[in-house]
């Protein structure tokens, strides 16, 4: 906790300048991204075409890569960055590495934005309608690739901004325990770079010399398996930032403390390890694969079940706690005592509730003979709305309601706007989301401009085709709206006058504090040793087959199996030299 | 009232995607109900609910003034 009292601003101004300034550039890409969303739903259900069919899916890679990636991670860098400096009470290093990383991401935004919208203006020939899984033979411009390239490479150079302040913390402070949340911001930063390499290898590598013109093909179901290696460790990249809020943050905006230290500690280690060897549970339909590596990812996906049920629990838990300080009683009487006027708690718990949703058509989507019914259809987009276009967007709208005060030293424009706002993002989630599952169980596909086929209805189990899309409308306009109404919040509040009398920078105490943690959970060491090594078990394999049948660079290339044993080799003395550590 | 403005706001707009919900299940259990019949009931369910929640609270407590 903060010696100093006082805002952010107060306590740390150049870092709240950071923070502010990635924030302000998530939300330019959530206004962008949301057009695109209303837009590509107006298309689809034939109500409203600005541009033609083939254009579709330059807005669709727009939006994808504009929410998932610039929106979600601009903000959430935001976070781990107040959340590594409030608990070390200490600025960051070197300010100007930290401007420089915010750049290459912004830049890498920039120049992939610039590729995607190429393709609308006449005469350029530029495009990048490969959405945002880029899957080959797809092939973006350069810009695309380099871009995201960038982005990423910026990322890894702020969670090392986060390590370095860590690092010299603790030459200070040699004896403590790691401060959770900025244990929270490390062991997300290790799992995210072991698997971004993934994505890394396969855009440096191969996208980028394939759009560049170096070399003439590529395994495409290399750089699927190793964007998949990535696919699945980012949605927890997204995540991790919204637990860190609710295990911080909520407690505290209920009026009560976290639970357990120790449980949440276990959770972000539980996630360290598990969130890369799981990405083949998105290939369940890919040929290929063999179903036994298939059958190991699934596996590790239903352990993850476990850290989110944690979760669940700690966090409703800490919710009761304070709920019952301010007075609130009996087995369920107490959920009225809480704060349900303010928009953060009542923006987050909301998430929370929704995400409970996902969980349960994450776990139809996770088995791989269900999967198969649901695999490609809108249903999974339905899924993916409830958990990073809501669990971790509304959680992050929300939180921008405590977060503006504290990194402009501005009161909220208006608190009850915002909790209209998150009240109106549930509903219209609800009517969305709903939708696009039922539609999804009746096969109606995913990423298609013009998902109506002539002398062939849908056969609707409830209601009727019409009465679906009329859902969506409705959902789709009512998120947009919400969207706006945070927007018009964020800008009135920004453009007002200074304050005083605001509350403190802090996060909630602990009722079972990191004291009653056993110390090994802080060795990051060993956890990032671990994962490297169940990483290396789930894909040397899987890999290793993929580069025999198919060759390095696709099909008539060289199978290359001199490269092939040198990996095998090199995975083994890996395993090997994990594994002497760990002894 | 027995829970607060905003504590009823959020309890209606829970409410909703249990309605949605309610339309599958009651169909899949063999009722065929409409797009009308659903809203109607589900007015009926958030009216009973608002005239839960305004009534005077029998035990006397006051809601927590958030
Ligand atoms: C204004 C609110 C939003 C609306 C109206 C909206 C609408 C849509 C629609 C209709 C699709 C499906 C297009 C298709 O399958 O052909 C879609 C896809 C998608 N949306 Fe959204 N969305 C919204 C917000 C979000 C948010 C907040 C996120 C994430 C933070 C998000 C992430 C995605 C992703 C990743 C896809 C998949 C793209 C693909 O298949 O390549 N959306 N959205
Ligand atoms: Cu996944």
């Amino acid at each position: 906790m903060s010696t100093e009292s006082g805002t952010f601003l107060d306590q740390f101004p150049a870092e709240a300048k950071v923070v502010r300034t990635a924030f302000y550039s998530s939300f330019v890409a959530l206004f962008v991204g949301a057009l695109m969303g209303i837009l590509q739903v107006l298309h689809r259900t034939d109500v409203l075409r600005i541009v033609d069919s083939a254009d579709y899916y330059s807005l669709l890679t727009l939006h994808a890569v504009l929410l998932v990636l610039s929106f979600s991670v601009f903000f959430l860098v935001g976070i781990f960055t107040w959340a590594v400096t409030t608990s070390l009470d200490r600025g960051l290093q070197d300010l100007r590495y930290t401007w420089a990383w915010y750049g290459l991401m912004a830049l890498g935004t920039l120049l992939a934005g610039i590729a995607v919208l190429g393709a609308f203006i006449p005469g350029l020939d530029m495009s990048a309608a490969v959405l945002y899984t880029f899957y080959a033979p797809l092939q973006a411009h350069p810009f695309y690739y380099l871009g995201l390239a960038l982005f990423i490479v910026g990322t890894w150079l702020a969670g090392l901004d986060w390590f370095r302040s860590w690092w010299a913390w603790k030459k200070d402070n040699p004896d403590e325990r790691i401060p959770l949340p900025t244990f929270m911001a490390l062991t997300t930063t290790l799992f995210w770079i072991l698997s971004s390499a993934g994505v890394a290898v396969s855009v440096l590598a191969f996208l980028l010399p394939w759009s560049l013109g170096i070399i003439d093909q590529v395994n495409a179901l290399l750089t699927r398996t190793l964007f998949w290696y990535f696919g699945h460790a980012v949605v927890y990249f997204w995540l991790m930032p919204a637990y860190l809020l609710w295990y911080t943050m909520l407690p505290k905006i209920s009026g009560g403390k976290l639970f357990s230290d120790p449980l949440a500690r276990v959770v972000f280690v539980l996630f360290l390890i598990l969130s890369t060897p799981t990405g083949i549970h998105h290939q369940y339909l890919d040929p290929g694969i063999a179903e036994g590596f298939k059958f190991i990812a699934m596996v590790n996906t239903m352990f993850l079940l476990l850290p989110s049920l944690l979760t669940a629990f700690t966090v409703v838990a800490s919710m009761e706690h304070g709920a019952r300080q301010r007075g609130g009683s009996g087995l369920f009487g107490w959920l009225r005592a809480l704060p349900w006027r303010d928009p953060v708690f009542t923006g987050m718990a909301l998430a929370g509730l929704m995400f409970a949703a996902a969980g349960f058509s994450g776990m139809i989507n996770a088995g791989m003979n269900i999967n198969y019914l649901v695999h490609n259809t809108w249903w999974v987009v339905g899924h993916f709305h409830l958990t990073v276009g809501t669990a971790v967007a509304l959680t992050f709208m929300a939180a921008t309601y405590w977060f503006l005060p504290q990194l402009t030293g501005k009161a909220i424009w208006s608190k009850s706007l915002g909790l209209v706002q998150v009240l109106v993002w549930f509903v219209g989630m609800t009517f969305m989301s709903n939708s696009m599952h039922r539609q999804g169980l009746i096969g109606v596909p995913r990423r298609t401009a013009e998902p109506q086929y002539s002398g062939f209805d849908y056969e609707v189990a409830v209601g009727s085709m019409a009465e679906l899309n009329m859902q969506v409308i409705i959902g789709g306009t009512l998120l947009f709206i919400s969207t706006l109404l945070f927007l018009t919040v964020v800008v009135m509040t920004v453009i007002g006058d200074k304050v005083d009398g605001l509350p403190d920078n802090g996060y909630a105490d602990t009722l079972s504090g990191p004291e009653d943690a056993p110390l090994v959970l802080d060795n990051l060491k060993l956890w990032a040793g671990i994962a490297a090594l169940l990483v290396i078990l789930a894909y040397s394999l899987p890999l290793a087959a993929i580069i025999t049948r198919g060759g390095i660079l696709g099909p008539g290339g060289s199978p290359s199996p001199q490269f092939v044993d040198t990996l095998l080799f090199v995975g083994r003395v890996a395993a090997d030299t994990v594994g002497g550590v760990i002894a | 009232m027995r829970v607060s403005r905003a504590g009823l706001l959020v309890a209606i707009v829970i409410m909703v995607p249990i309605i949605v919900e309610l339309r599958t299940v009651v169909v899949h259990l063999g009722f065929d109900v409409s797009l009308a019949e659903t809203a109607l009931f589900g007015a009926m369910m958030i009216g009973a609910l608002v005239l839960w929640a305004m009534a005077p609270d029998i035990r006397g407590r006051e809601p927590n003034g958030e």
